[in-house]
């Protein structure tokens, strides 16, 4: 009982094992993190309770116990009983009696959720695991994603804004050889052609006015590794030839250098326009385009595919409400439906915008349409009726109209065509199904 | 039907996303054909879903598992029955039997009797998790 205190009192997950892997003690933490009671944890086997990845491959505690050392800070991760993935840093110990002999061990381990994040964010190293879709085009790119990163060929990446480009670069790098190499992402539409050029390529000292020591370019610092061209339809036509020299003969000089680099750096570049439609009009070096377009890869925008929303949604809540250490639970049926009635031109991006300015408004319980930006909920029938079960046929077709108004620009006579209806037909559902057209 | 369990030595492997090996076979009638024991190590969610699909896989028996995975398992047309615990062969027989819903077979924290931990949602209104075998 007083053991129960002490354990109670810490803020780290704290759980004890005899000698079959029997759970013996369980701190309140522990049910924190875990999900699980203790009363439901006590006596069972602590790989059925802490459901690690490490459990079945690699087991810490049986690492302590055979070695009789204890591990400090393992970073793994584990499923709670909400489905939640989580990383956890674990320590362990050995437990021994008072002859010394071994009884046990003891696991201490605390949620790194956030700091988890904040990692990430700041070294941006999103992977594979982050990438979340059930549609069907998004799972035909997954399949041969393990092919594309096991080559060596150029990618190409072509999608809309806020689809995820870098995030497939990166999945694609650390999936690949490479992986071990640096990733280096250079936005070149972001900078001006002479800065890009001396960015990509580096400088030799005395290269011009201000260059007083030798600068690495961006291909030295990816050598061996991946660079990552995003933008590159904005490339100037000066530099779409030394990017040419650098696909075609795998060497480049620095401004202001004499010397030759050999280079060997993996390209994956991306691109919101489409990069054929250029070369057509001439802005785009068609050497150049199918030097780099080996391997393209096309990503839908969000709008294709919205039976990701409520998927992406989920993700994005569990995301702020570790950051910002909230407790909302979900969305409610309303907010969902005013979501899947976007089209969001800003795609997965600004998705998330979204989510981030409900959590804004929104202090506990589900996310309401009123929590949401405004010109997102233009169809207002459900929200008005005070309704919360699934949505009905009105509802969806309230939704698909809306969806298809936006898409023509809120044009009515354009949306009928497009729905194969007579006009006075749409204007009339338009007010049955009380859609709010903006002025 | 072609069913698959996610498995780990000789028991359902503790966690669907973690585990490495997937044992796959027909039930036909009271009867269970063409057992065989395949790789699953992918740990790449997609990919998982796909691999599943591309053996035919109608029906899912796991232990725990998150519910990204867990939604787009379900979304490719498969039947998740998650939360399960014990040795290979008694889980199959109690899925063939109907007996799943069995307390010995549920992993813990997940049955019907067990508590919420405050300030953690359990079950989500139409989240993953609603097929537990606790319904």
């Amino acid at each position: 009982m007083e053991k129960d205190i002490i354990l109670d009192s810490i803020a780290d997950g704290v759980f004890t094992i005899d000698d079959n892997w029997r759970i013996t003690s369980f701190n309140r933490a522990a049910e924190q993190i875990t999900g699980v009671l203790r009363e439901d944890a006590v006596g069972q086997h602590c790989k059925d309770v802490l459901k690690a990845d490490v459990c079945e491959k690699g087991c810490i505690l049986r690492k302590t116990i055979q070695s009789g050392k204890s591990i400090v800070n393992r970073t793994v991760h584990i499923v709670d009983a909400a489905g939640s993935r989580l990383p956890i840093s674990i320590s362990t110990a050995l437990l021994k009696d008072e002859q010394g002999r071994i009884i046990g061990a003891v696991e201490t381990f605390r949620d790194i959720s956030v700091e988890e994040k904040l990692r990430k964010a700041i070294a941006e190293r999103y992977s594979f695991e982050d990438i979340i879709s059930k549609n069907h085009r998004m799972h035909q790119l997954f399949d041969i994603l393990p092919d594309v990163a096991g080559s060596a060929s150029t990618v190409l990446l072509e999608g809309e804004s806020g689809t995820g480009k870098e995030l497939f670069a990166r999945a694609i790098h650390h999936l690949s050889p490479r992986k071990k190499q640096p990733f280096i992402a250079v936005n070149c539409g972001a900078l001006p052609d002479t800065l890009l050029e001396s960015e990509l390529f580096g400088y030799k000292a005395g290269a011009f006015t201000d260059a007083k020591k030798d600068k690495p370019g961006r291909f030295r610092l990816a050598e061996r590794g991946t660079l990552f061209l995003d933008e590159i339809g904005d490339i100037s036509p000066a530099l779409q030839v030394r990017l040419l020299r650098v696909l075609q003969e795998k060497t480049y000089e620095p401004l202001g250098s004499v010397e030759t680099v050999p280079s060997d750096v993996r390209i994956i570049a991306a691109t919101n326009r489409r990069l054929q439609e250029l070369v057509k009009e001439g802005k785009f070096r068609e050497d150049l385009y199918y030097r780099i377009h080996v391997i393209r890869m096309e990503l839908p925008p969000l709008r294709d595919r919205m039976e990701d929303i409520p998927l992406l949604a989920d993700h994005f809540i569990h995301h702020f409400n570790v950051l910002q250490k909230k407790v909302i639970a979900g969305l409610s049926g309303e907010a969902l439906a005013c979501l899947v009635s976007y089209d969001y031109p800003g795609n997965v991006r600004e998705l998330q915008n979204v989510i981030e300015h409900a959590f804004i408004l929104c202090k506990s319980g589900l996310i309401e349409p009123h929590h949401l930006p405004e010109n997102l909920c233009l169809y207002r029938g459900m929200e008005s009726s005070g309704r919360n079960e699934t949505m009905n046929m009105k509802d969806l077709e309230a939704v698909f109209i809306t969806n298809m108004l936006r898409r023509h620009q809120w044009n009515r006579i354009k949306t009928a065509k497009a729905l194969g209806i007579h006009k006075s037909t749409l204007f009339r559902k338009i007010k049955a199904l009380n859609i709010k057209i903006p002025a | 039907m072609k069913v698959a369990v996610t498995v780990w030595e000789n028991t359902v492997s503790t966690v669907c996303d973690f585990s490495s090996r997937l044992l796959v076979f027909n039930v036909m009638g009271d009867e269970v054909k063409n057992r065989s024991f395949m790789p699953f190590e992918t740990r790449i969610l997609p990919e998982r879903v796909n691999q599943l699909e591309a053996l035919g896989v109608e029906v899912l028996l796991c232990g725990a598992i998150s519910r990204p995975l867990e939604r787009m398992i379900r979304a490719s047309g498969v039947k998740v029955i998650p939360c399960l615990r014990g040795s290979i062969e008694e889980v199959i027989g109690a899925y063939l039997d109907g007996s799943l819903s069995d307390a010995r077979f549920i992993l813990p924290g997940f049955g019907p009797g067990a508590s919420r931990v405050r300030g953690r949602k359990r079950w989500r209104r139409g989240g993953a998790s609603a097929d537990c075998p606790t319904r």
